[in-house]
C-alpha cells in the first residue's frame, strides 16, 4: 500500500505554508543554516549536516503545527477548513518523515559513527520540549522564573539541538560540542524574546480568547504582571483584553509596561543572552567564515535601527 | 529575578535611579539587591539603549528588522 498522493501533497503544503504562521517566521533561512554553519565553524564541511538540517526542519514544521493546535491559535490557511484533526495527521506524518530522514545518517560514511548519539539527542530534546509545552499549557500566568524555564525547554532546547548536532558531526561528544549547544540555546531564547515583542504589536487581525491568553505568557506582560501592584495589574488585564480592537487600550497597555520598566528589562535580557551566545562561540573556538556569520547573526539581534 | 527587580526600581523609584546614577553598587546595596557582573553589564547597556529606542512601541517596531 502506498502513501496517498493527497496526504503527501498536504504534507508538502504544510511545509511551505506553516512557516508563514510560525512563531519565528522570517528566520527560516538563518534557521536552516544553523546546523551546517556550526558544523563548519567546528572545522567540518557544511554539507555533512544536510541530513541533520532536513530532519530538524521537518521536526520543526511538525512541532509548530502541534504548538498552534495546543495554543488554540488561529488556524493556518491550509488546515483552516478541514480542522485540527487533519493538521494533527499531517504533523504525525511530518514527525515520522523527520525520523526516517534522521536515520539516513547511519547510511552516510561521514555521519554513521556518530549517528546513534545524534539520533538519541533528537529524541531526548523532543521529550524536553514536550515537557516544556506541558508546563506552558498548565501555567496560564507564569512567573518570570517559570517563563525562562519554559522558554529554555521549548525554543532554547530546539535551537541548542540544531547547533549541537551540527558541531557534533566534527567534535563528537567533546566539551566544545556543549558550547555550540549553549550558543544555540541563547539563540532560541533571543528569538523567543523577539516573538514576544511581536505579540505586543497587537497586530493580529483574527483574535480569539487564546490570542489574549498567549499574550499574557509573553515576556513583557509576564514581567509587568509580576512587578506591578495589584491595582495596575488589574488595569493591564483590562487593557490587554481590549488591545486588539481598541488602539487606546493598546497604547495604555504599552504605557503601563513601559512605565514599569519592561522595556529596560527586555533590552537587558537581549544584551545578556547575546553576550552569553557570543562567549560560547569564542570559547568553542569557532573558525571563520562560519564563525563570523554566526557572530553577525547574533549581533544584529537588538541592534539599534 | 534580581535583574527584573533592579529594572523595576530604576523605572519606578526616582530616588533609587538618582542613587544609581551616582554609585550603582551603593544603590544596589541600599536596597539589598545583588547583580552578577554579567547582569550588571547587560543592564548598563540596556539603560543606554532604552534612551535611544525612546519607547516600547519603537522597540517593537525595531525588533521586526532583526529577523
Amino acid at each position: 500500500m502506498d502513501i496517498s498522493s493527497e496526504f503527501s501533497e498536504l504534507m508538502w503544503l504544510a511545509l511551505s505554508k506553516e512557516k508563514q504562521s510560525s512563531a519565528i517566521s522570517g528566520n527560516e533561512p538563518e534557521m536552516a543554516l544553523l546546523p551546517g554553519l556550526c558544523c563548519q565553524a567546528a572545522g567540518g564541511d557544511a554539507s555533512w549536516a544536510d541530513i541533520v538540517t532536513a530532519a530538524w526542519m521537518l521536526f520543526y514544521a511538525a512541532a509548530d503545527i502541534m504548538d498552534n493546535i495546543e495554543d488554540k491559535d488561529v488556524p493556518v490557511s491550509w488546515w483552516g477548513d478541514s480542522g485540527p484533526a487533519t493538521a494533527l495527521s499531517v504533523a504525525t506524518g511530518l514527525y515520522f518523515s523527520a525520523t526516517s530522514v534522521l536515520y539516513q545518517m547511519e547510511r552516510k560514511e561521514v555521519t554513521k559513527k556518530i549517528a546513534p548519539v545524534v539520533i538519541q539527542d533528537f529524541f531526548n530534546c523532543f521529550m524536553i520540549m514536550s515537557s516544556g509545552q506541558y508546563d506552558d499549557l498548565r501555567i496560564p500566568q507564569p512567573t518570570i522564573e517559570q517563563y525562562w524555564k519554559i522558554a529554555s525547554a521549548k525554543s532554547g532546547a530546539f535551537f541548542a539541538l540544531a547547533c549541537r548536532s551540527g558541531a557534533r558531526l566534527v567534535l563528537g561528544d567533546g566539551p566544545h560540542c556543549k558550547l555550540y549547544g549553549q550558543f544555540g540555546n541563547q539563540i532560541g531564547l533571543l528569538l523567543q524574546i523577539l516573538d514576544d515583542l511581536d505579540e505586543i504589536s497587537f497586530k493580529n487581525q483574527l483574535v480569539t480568547p487564546a490570542t489574549v491568553e498567549k499574550l499574557t505568557r509573553s515576556l513583557p506582560v509576564v514581567y509587568t504582571m509580576q512587578m506591578v501592584p495589584d491595582e495596575t495589574k488589574e488595569r493591564l488585564k483590562v487593557c490587554l483584553q481590549n488591545a486588539f480592537h481598541e488602539s487606546s487600550a493598546a497604547k495604555e497597555a504599552l504605557a503601563i509596561m513601559e512605565e514599569s520598566g519592561a522595556m529596560l528589562y527586555l533590552l537587558s535580557e537581549i544584551e545578556r543572552n547575546k553576550k552569553l551566545a557570543l562567549d560560547s562561540l569564542t570559547r568553542a573556538e569557532a573558525t571563520s567564515p562560519a564563525g563570523e556569520i554566526l557572530t553577525s547573526y547574533v549581533e544584529k539581534l537588538g541592534a539599534l535601527p | 529575578m534580581s535583574l527584573a527587580q533592579v529594572a523595576y526600581n530604576l523605572s519606578t523609584d526616582a530616588d533609587f535611579a538618582a542613587k544609581w546614577d551616582k554609585n550603582p553598587q551603593a544603590a544596589l546595596a541600599g536596597k539589598g539587591l545583588k547583580l552578577t557582573k554579567e547582569e550588571f553589564n547587560a543592564l548598563v547597556t540596556g539603560l543606554n539603549q532604552e534612551n535611544r529606542f525612546e519607547s516600547l512601541s519603537k522597540l517593537v517596531l525595531a525588533a521586526t528588522s532583526w529577523r
